[in-house]
Formats: structure tokens, sequence, C-alpha cells
């Protein structure tokens, strides 16, 4: 199964979550937002978010900023 | 004191995270700005190159988040920008900015009201970032803005109060917080903004990029404060190119 996130291709080999998925790319979930084919998933969705082939993902964080 | 839709403020200095040298200065210039509303960015994560925790760090002076939707160059990518910025880090505030200029940065009006409309709505509290237009800053607040922000001059330029007659107006008619962002480079024009009776400024490039930004917070600090001290007392209105004494000039001479 072949996602994006943030236009960067990955080839998952099992089914996942979207929890999963960010544990697995050591993803520091402090502020972090997820939008998953364009609509934002509540942090409190992630574990039972399962994703399927071609999905598409934005991850962002808050960085330094004016 | 002031306030900002339901929360007041005693610092009248907003601080941008932006351009500092390290975490450490960054985290050392806002403890000595006595800010409590601190602005912050939104970015893709690097899934090789993630990047550091910068809230933690501010959460833990205590310091309130003011998320901005820099980047987005259309309302429709604000408003995506601003619904990250609030899953991310659990606050409706936000600094609105809209700007699709990459050469001075300047802000989209229409693009500006069509989405603070929206977001209001949608229940944020939105402080726009805006250009010194009295008759945009009334719409931004007729349309629910909790606070408009016109700015000085383009963002970073450090060339001071360039809209000076037109802040003075929208000072004149808004009836919510006039915050005098960007183009602030020295405390000489935080002064000058505060004594024109600005409720607060936002500064980031003139201390992020000082020699020693945490002596320059303190600054900016200062000026702040003796800006708004002086609008409180009242400026004397006697300017004239001719002089009058303030002492007496004669009477002591004449019976010599």
């Amino acid at each position: 199964m072949r996602i994006k996130i943030n236009d960067q291709g990955l080839e998952l080999t099992e089914q996942s979550s979207l929890a999963e998925l960010l544990s697995a790319q050591n993803i520091d979930t402090t502020a972090i937002a997820v939008a998953l084919n364009g609509k934002i998933m509540h942090r409190g969705h992630w574990q039972q978010t399962k994703l399927n082939d071609g999905d598409t993902i934005t991850l962002v964080q808050a960085v330094a900023g004016g | 004191m002031f306030r900002i839709a339901d929360r007041d403020f005693q610092s009248r200095l907003l601080i941008g995270t932006g351009k500092y040298s390290s975490a450490n200065v960054m985290q050392e210039s806002l403890a000595a700005s006595g800010s409590e509303l601190v602005t912050l960015a939104l970015k893709r994560v690097q899934l090789d190159r993630p990047g550091d925790d910068i809230v933690t760090p501010i959460q833990n002076l205590g310091l309130q988040l003011l998320p901005n939707t820099s980047g987005a160059k259309t309302a429709q990518e604000a408003i995506f920008a601003a619904r990250l910025a609030r899953e991310a880090l659990g606050t409706h505030w936000l600094k609105l900015e809209i700007h699709p200029d990459p050469n001075y940065l300047l802000p989209d009006p229409i693009e500006t009201l069509n989405a603070a409309e929206a977001l209001v709505k949608e229940g944020f509290t939105v402080l726009p970032y805006c250009g010194a237009d009295p008759v945009l800053c009334k719409r931004l607040q007729d349309v629910g803005c909790a606070a408009v922000m016109p700015l000085g001059a383009p963002i970073g330029s450090n060339q001071g109060l360039l809209t000076r007659d037109f802040l003075r107006i929208i000072i004149e008619q808004a009836s919510v917080p006039v915050i005098v962002d960007a183009g602030i480079g020295a405390p000489s024009h935080a002064v000058e903004a505060m004594e024109m009776g600005a409720d607060a400024v936002l500064v980031n490039t003139a201390i992020a990029t000082a020699n020693d930004p945490v002596a320059m917070s303190q600054a900016f600090r200062n000026a702040v404060i003796a800006g708004r001290m002086a609008y409180e007392a009242g400026l004397s209105q006697n300017a004239s190119l001719k002089a009058t004494a303030s002492s007496p000039l004669t009477d002591f001479l004449e019976s010599l």
C-alpha cells in the first residue's frame, strides 16, 4: 500500500492506523496537526483511523515565526 | 493592563519567535521582554529532519501562544492553516496573515477580510495582520476581529512607522485594540507607536537579529512602558519652531 506524507511517497507493508504510522516514523506529536486527504483529523481519532492505499497525509508542526 | 477578547494582559509587547540564533537565546529574550503573547508559525514536518519542540519551552514560561497563518496566499489556505494551528496547539487564538507578494509581504486585504469573517464564525479569536488602511481596519472590526494589527512598514524591514498618519486615524476610530505590527526596528519606533495611543506593538526581527537580543528585549520592554506612560500622561501640545522659555529669563538680571 502506497501513501503520501507531505508529498513524499511511502510504502506500507501492512494495514496501519494513523497513530501507528506516526509512531513508526518517530514523529514527536507534541504540537503537530494531521490532515488526511485534506480533512483535519482530531488527535483523539488517530488511533481508530485506518490508512488506505493512495491516502495523502499533511503533517504540520509549530515552528518559530513572527 | 489591556484586554484582547476575554483576556487581560499586563504587557503591551507581543513577541515573534522567528530568526533567533538559537532556542536558548529565544527563550531568554522572551523572558526578558515580559511579553505574555507570543507568535509561532506552522510548517510541514520534514520526515528526515523533524524540527525541535518549540512549544513546550514557551508554555513553560507561562506565555500564551498566537499561531500565525504565514505562508497562506488565499483565504482558503489561511482557513485551512488556522484549523491546523488550532489542532496542533489547542488554541483558538490566531494571527491571521495572508501575503501573496514575496517581495514586500504586504497583506492581501480582500482575502484577509474574507478569511477573518469565516474564522470568527468558526469561533476563532482573530487578530489580523493588515495594511494601515482605516477603512479596512473598520471592516475587520465589524466582522468580529478581536484586534487589528496594521503594519508600520513591510515585515522585517526595520523602517519604523512609515504609515504613521494612517495609524493615527486607525487608533482614533478603532473600538478593538490596535497592535502595530511589522516594521518596528528600534525601541524609539515602539515608543512612537505607543505615544500615539496604540494598544500594543508586535516585535520580532528587531529583537531577534540584534547583537544582544536579550538586552534588546529589555530595551523594547522599557520603550513600550515609557510610550504608554507618555500617552496616558498626555503629551504637551506646545510644538512650534519658536522657543518658549521654561525658566524665567530676565528678572533678576535687571536688578543688577
